[in-house]
């Protein structure tokens, strides 16, 4: 028979040597893009549990030979460390909250209604202009104004602060959501029954869980980072996880085994919060409600 | 079937009704009423504004002027779940996180039915639309067409006072359209219920609806039965649209001569009946003005020997469509379409002489293009 398959020649064992190879290479790169991510953290993490003898030893351990809780005993006991974790949590938590209930439905009414004076566009644009300010710039007037007010050092005003910071981002990335889900399927709702905001409760919201869960995410991350409006709003009782964490740094050096205890700390959290959302993050949730 | 005739039909009424967007005028004064049961069929091409008046039914378009009625109640500024009211999308529009029990019982969720009574009543319809094995999926999951029966389950299941339906298979495969085609309308006749059915195509509006209404840009052309509509078109646009291939337009003026009339084309004459004559001196309508005959491919036949009362032409092509030919003919340079036998032959540029059967035949104002015989 002349009949010969692709397997049989040189080419098809050449294509099939160079997928393969390919792939290997691939690999090889992913895998050393993570190892070159993931060392800091690894490092910041076996700094924490060392002895402070094995901390200086030269060279480095790259695994620690005798694991120890001191530096997290020092940040807890004699740092008092456990009200920062509380503030931090308190203030991230309700600043994403009130952040993506008011912006998801700033943004859900910019993407499904049309206003008269071009108010979509300019309200949408006003909205960025506020992020656009360097947030030292307003650092000032909003210090006077909470001091005015009697927030200084609450957790009310590192909340209302890091909502005035995030909402500009939840709206700028809830609107394109929205605008993705086919209004057909509202529509839909409304003549099935539904009112506005039922078909908003029970249509929209569900179909917007993904991208509700990214800019959650996102937000939570931002507010338990944020730095400038905690160290300027917050003198004692309000001061959160990265301003405590700053007071580290002393003046004759840097403490590096509760530092990078705090760092570790630091991260759990998000990377909790990240690991039982990320199940909603599932892409393509939309497809096939209609034709494409 | 415990589905069947549950629904009472109820009339509907557009009133002088008019839409705007901006200064675009979608629908220009429509006046029309869809009786009890009825299944009408606004048919036209897009833009035409079908569809917006089908959304001023529904309550997702304001309505700019004039009033709908559905039943005896003016429904202008009710929401669409106080219509009553069922809708199929063009897109179908199903909730991509439900699965498709929950999709075709969820009207009657939001009235607040149980759920076991809910899903039993799922269940049953799912059985009429032969989906019934599929409910647990979701829609991703489905065909084109298992998505568009599930649609329609979702509309069925609330026994509405009104169907409207949105191109509802468009999105079809062409086997698929004519085979969903034939169970819209056995569902039609089970259930009775008023339906206003909203197509571009011509072959579902004339197998589908109890009467056809035409629109084009706005404008109500003609409401009539399909084989009224067919056989009478109110207007050029009318005749043009519908049928496939389509009619056929010869621009000429009447001649009379002694007790004859004639057609006088450009490059043909050709007698024409006495009531045509009679009808044009009644509606005042000076011969010599020019008019527009229209005649169907169907009613041109062929002859390929010559005698003295044909037209003489030629054949610019010949297309086989297995159960008949459709043949293009060059009429002085105007090509025409005849619809003939299967079995014609003949090679381009053949000399044919046409027959025209002008009982089968109208003429248009060139000016207003409406029909006046």
């Amino acid at each position: 028979m002349a009949i010969c398959t692709m397997e049989d020649t040189d080419v098809g064992r050449w294509f099939r040597l160079q997928r393969r190879t390919s792939a290997v290479i691939k690999y090889a790169l992913l895998l050393a893009l993570v190892v070159i991510w993931m060392f800091p953290v690894y490092w910041m993490f076996t700094m924490s549990v060392k002895t402070p003898l094995e901390r200086e030893q030269r060279p480095p351990a790259l695994i620690p030979s005798e694991w120890t809780g001191e530096n997290y005993r020092y940040l807890f006991e004699v740092r008092g460390f456990q009200r920062y974790a509380v503030n931090s949590i308190v203030v991230a938590a309700a600043s994403t909250g009130i952040a993506i209930l008011t912006g998801a439905l700033f943004a859900y009414a910019l993407a499904r209604f049309t206003y008269p004076f071009n108010l979509n566009y300019l309200l949408l644009f006003g909205v960025l202009i506020l992020r656009m300010f360097p947030p030292t710039v307003t650092i000032i007037p909003v210090f006077v104004i909470f001091l005015n007010l009697r927030l200084i050092d609450t957790v009310w005003a590192l909340i209302i602060a890091n909502v005035y910071l995030q909402l500009p981002f939840v709206i700028w990335m809830m609107i394109g959501f929205f605008q993705d889900i086919p209004v057909e399927m509202e529509e839909a709702a409304l003549v099935d029954g539904d009112s506005r905001l039922t078909a908003l409760w029970r249509i929209v919201l569900p179909l917007a869980a993904p991208g509700l869960v990214a800019t959650a995410i996102l937000t939570v991350i931002f507010s338990w980072n944020e730095f400038l409006f905690a160290l300027i709003l917050a003198e004692s009782k309000a001061v959160t996880l990265p301003v405590a964490t700053s007071t580290l740094v002393q003046q004759f050096g840097i403490l590096w085994g509760p530092m990078t205890a705090a760092g570790s700390l630091f991260t759990i959290p998000v990377l909790i919060f990240a690991l039982i959302v990320q199940k909603h993050l599932v892409k393509g949730l939309t497809l096939g409600g209609v034709k494409a | 079937m415990t589905v069947e005739n549950t629904s009472q039909g109820t009339q509907v009424t557009f009133d002088n009704v008019t839409k705007r967007f901006g200064t675009v005028v979608a629908v220009d004064r429509l006046d029309l009423a869809v009786s009890e049961g009825e299944l009408l069929v606004l048919l036209g091409p897009s833009g035409c504004g079908k569809t917006t008046s089908l959304r001023m039914l529904a309550g997702l378009e304001s309505v700019t002027s004039g009033t709908i009625r559905i039943g005896n109640t003016v429904v202008n500024d009710l929401p669409p779940r106080s219509r009553n009211i069922a809708m199929v999308f063009q897109s179908y529009a199903l909730y991509p996180h439900m699965r498709v029990i929950d999709n075709v019982s969820y009207p009657l969720k939001i009235a607040g039915v149980q759920k076991s009574e809910r899903y039993d009543l799922a269940r049953e319809i799912a059985m009429l639309l032969q989906i019934d094995h599929l409910l647990d999926r979701k829609p991703r999951e489905l065909s084109g067409g298992e998505r568009q029966r599930v649609a329609l389950g979702r509309a069925i299941i609330r026994r509405p006072n009104v169907f409207l339906m949105d191109e509802p298979l468009s999105n079809l495969d062409a086997k698929l359209r004519v085979q969903m085609r034939g169970e819209m309308k056995r569902l039609h006749a089970e259930l009775g219920v008023t339906t206003i059915y909203v197509t571009h195509d011509q072959a579902e509006a004339l197998t589908l609806g109890d009467r056809i209404a035409i629109m084009r840009q706005g404008v109500l052309q003609q409401v009539d039965s399909p084989k009224e509509i067919y056989e009478r078109p109110a207007n050029v646009f009318v005749g043009s649209f519908l049928g496939s291939p389509s009619m056929n337009f010869l621009d000429g003026t009447v001649r009379q001569e002694g007790g004859r009339a004639e057609f006088q084309g450009e490059s043909f004459r050709i007698s024409i009946p006495a009531h045509w004559l009679r009808a044009l001196e009644s509606g005042d309508k000076r011969a010599d003005k020019g008019l527009i005959l229209g005649i169907r491919p169907e009613n041109i036949q062929i002859f390929h020997q010559i005698q003295d009362d044909h037209i003489p032409a030629k054949i610019y092509v010949v297309e086989n469509m297995g159960n008949e030919t459709v043949v293009g003919v060059d009429l002085d340079g105007h090509i025409i379409t005849a619809r003939v036998d299967a079995d014609f032959e003949g090679e381009i540029g053949d000399p044919i002489g046409l027959r025209f059967n002008l009982e089968k035949a109208y003429l248009f104002d060139p000016e207003t293009e409406e029909r006046f015989v």
